[in-house]
């Protein structure tokens, strides 16, 4: 087990390397000549020599490659071409943001997910555990960026309850509070699809663990209902949940692009949409690089955690 | 009732789900009158987006400064117009024409590429399978939005990008769904003995394996169409996919979010046309599981 936990954490490096040369060749997948598409039609010869010389395009390819990694591995992500600025100090802030987005958004999501799903196995058949589902359908179906404008025009605009975009008040101090409540309706339009999947997923997954012989033991022993679902039943129903909710995190970290754009939130996910428009490849590397690392910890961790709750699964 | 439970059961077993029980019929029926209601307003759907040349819809694209703005049920803009007077039911229907037709070729580019290769990966197994696995893998390290914002962000914003690269981002999520199935298949009785009376490994899988992942592709692809109009609407809006003044209704609910507060009809319409669509096609995907009696 132990063994197995620390290959599995290493297997990090050599996955962040893969990922980092994907992220890294990006930059020589744009079609075209780089120098040529960033400065645009009006160009000098001299000019673009010396944007070749300044992004070391002269150089060899894998030259250029460990180049960038020893920088990028010392935090130096490089220059933004937008923001005239080191790329890693504004991805950190802009990270910070949209962690605490797609963190609320998880932390509202997944529970519920939880609950309605195994709601509404125990109950199916009826009409309550049928309409518990109803909004899960909705779920999976509606926009993202659709959601959080309707929460704008029902919340903001027709009810003025809370503010419609940004992260605190311009004119206040931001305090804790003042985040709070720009962080509601985000939260609110981000944490759709993933509770919707969740919900669905447990749903099947209780279905199946509550057909099993060890549950109508645990019933015929006269263990209360809840007392059957939630010590017994659950371990199993979870495990496959676990990974599924793995899979949800990369999907708030960067689902929040499209909800960020909606409420002005000054997170990762309108930077990298903001790079990509603006052709800043530097900015798009660095925020890319950033989420995929993430990601794979996150990745790593959600197997560890699956490990620990089910002994059957082989350590391969 | 009893021959009909019988006649599901045999199909049931035939299938890879020995010890699934037969479902009490009233359920079955409640369930299904939610598939009912996505398949007519599917269809619904595609009828007013196939008829549009018929409908004598105002130009989508002719702007009236004069009547910018305008709520729904003004006489002459059914659902009203937009910021530059364009009206919005034309562009509704014109646009939803490229909304669906983008889902449907960006799925069929994704099952194209990912059916042969996850029969190639499933069928074949060995070394080419774990290559063709790990390289999925890497693919699923990226997050599928963050994967299909990279590839825009290469080629650049358009339509046709935006198209490519939700189904690129689409292919892997495919390739490992298609071959869980081809691996299942491949060890029924019937394949094997189809390999064992000396067919050719290209006749096996046409004709043993394919024709048993049928049912499975179908409900795969209704729904994948769901997705991906939701993903191409998600990069549209986003100023990556379709270009103003192209009516597609993701790019409409982008020109229209400055005007939440004056005008949120022009936001609200669009919207519900996606989601509308995208509910429809799923529902009609889960009626089609039920029918066809597959699990994905």
């Amino acid at each position: 087990m132990a063994r197995y936990a620390i290959k599995r954490i290493l297997s990090i490096i050599p996955i962040c390397l893969v990922l980092s040369l994907l992220v890294f060749a990006m930059i020589h997948l744009v079609p075209g000549d780089l120098a040529i598409v960033l400065v645009g039609p009006n160009h000098t010869p001299e000019t673009l020599a010396k944007i070749r010389e300044s992004l070391g395009l002269t150089l060899p390819v894998h030259v250029q490659y460990l180049r960038w990694l020893s920088k990028a591995v010392r935090g130096d992500l490089g220059d933004s071409f937008y923001l005239h600025g080191p790329v890693l100090p504004e991805v950190l802030t802009r990270f910070r943001a949209s962690l605490l987005l797609a963190g609320g958004s998880f932390a509202f999501a997944i529970p519920l997910g939880i609950f309605v799903g195994v709601t509404s196995a125990l109950r199916r058949g009826s009409i309550l555990g049928q309409a518990m589902m109803f909004p899960t359908m909705v779920g999976i179906s509606i926009p993202p960026f659709y959601l959080g404008m309707l929460l704008i025009i029902v919340f903001s605009v027709r009810f003025q309850w809370l503010p419609s975009g940004g992260m605190f008040s311009v004119t206040e101090e931001p305090t804790l509070r003042g985040i709070l409540q720009h962080l509601v309706l985000p939260v609110l339009a981000l944490a759709g699809a993933p509770f919707a999947v969740v919900a669905r997923m447990v749903r099947a997954s209780a279905l199946e663990v509550l057909r099993k012989d060890y549950i109508r033991t645990a019933h015929a022993k006269g263990l209360n209902g809840r007392r059957v679902i939630w010590r017994h039943a659950s371990k199993n129903l979870l495990i496959p949940v676990i990974s599924l909710i793995s899979l949800q995190i990369g999907y708030l970290l960067s689902a929040t692009a499209l909800v960020e754009v909606v409420f002005s939130w000054p997170g990762l996910g309108s930077l990298i949409v903001q790079s990509i428009l603006t052709r800043d490849l530097p900015l798009t590397q660095g925020c890319v690089l950033v989420i995929v690392c993430v990601y794979v910890v996150v990745n790593t961790a959600a197997d560890l955690l699956q490990l620990s709750l089910d002994p059957r699964i082989k350590y391969a | 009732m009893k021959e009909y439970s019988a006649s599901l059961r045999n199909r049931t077993q035939a299938v890879f789900e020995p010890n699934r029980a037969s479902r009490g019929w009233s359920r079955k029926v409640r369930r299904n009158l939610a598939g009912l209601f996505g398949i007519v307003v599917l269809a619904a759907i595609v009828v007013v987006l196939l008829l549009a040349p018929l409908l004598r819809l105002p130009d989508p694209l002719a702007q009236d400064l004069t009547a910018s703005l305008e709520p729904p049920r003004t006489p002459g803009h059914l659902l009203g117009t937009d910021q530059f007077g364009r009206d919005l039911l034309s562009r509704l229907i014109w646009g939803g024409r490229i909304s669906i037709a983008v889902g449907i070729i960006a799925s069929l580019v994704a099952i194209g590429v990912g059916l042969p290769v996850a029969l190639i990966s499933g069928y074949m197994g060995g070394r080419l399978d774990s290559f063709i696995m790990r390289t999925t893998d890497i693919m699923l390290a990226f997050p599928y939005i963050l994967l299909a914002l990279v590839i825009v962000g290469i080629s650049g914003p358009g339509l046709l990008n935006a198209l490519l690269a939700v189904a690129i981002a689409n292919i892997p999520f495919f390739v490992r769904m298609i071959r869980s199935i081809v691996l299942t298949i491949s060890h029924q009785p019937f394949v094997e003995a189809t390999v064992a009376v000396g067919a050719t490994t290209v006749y096996v899988l046409r004709k043993a394996i394919l024709p048993s992942l049928t049912p499975y592709l179908v409900v795969a692809f209704t729904t994948d169409v769901g997705w991906l109009v939701l993903e191409t609407s998600g990069l549209s809006f986003l100023g990556l996919g379709a270009q103003p003044p192209l009516p597609e209704w993701g790019a409409m609910l982008a020109e229209a979010r400055p005007y939440l507060v004056i005008a949120p009809h022009v936001a609200v319409i669009p919207g519900l046309a996606i989601f509308l669509l995208v509910v429809s096609l799923n529902l009609t995907g889960d009626l089609l599981q039920d029918v066809l009696d597959v699990e994905l």
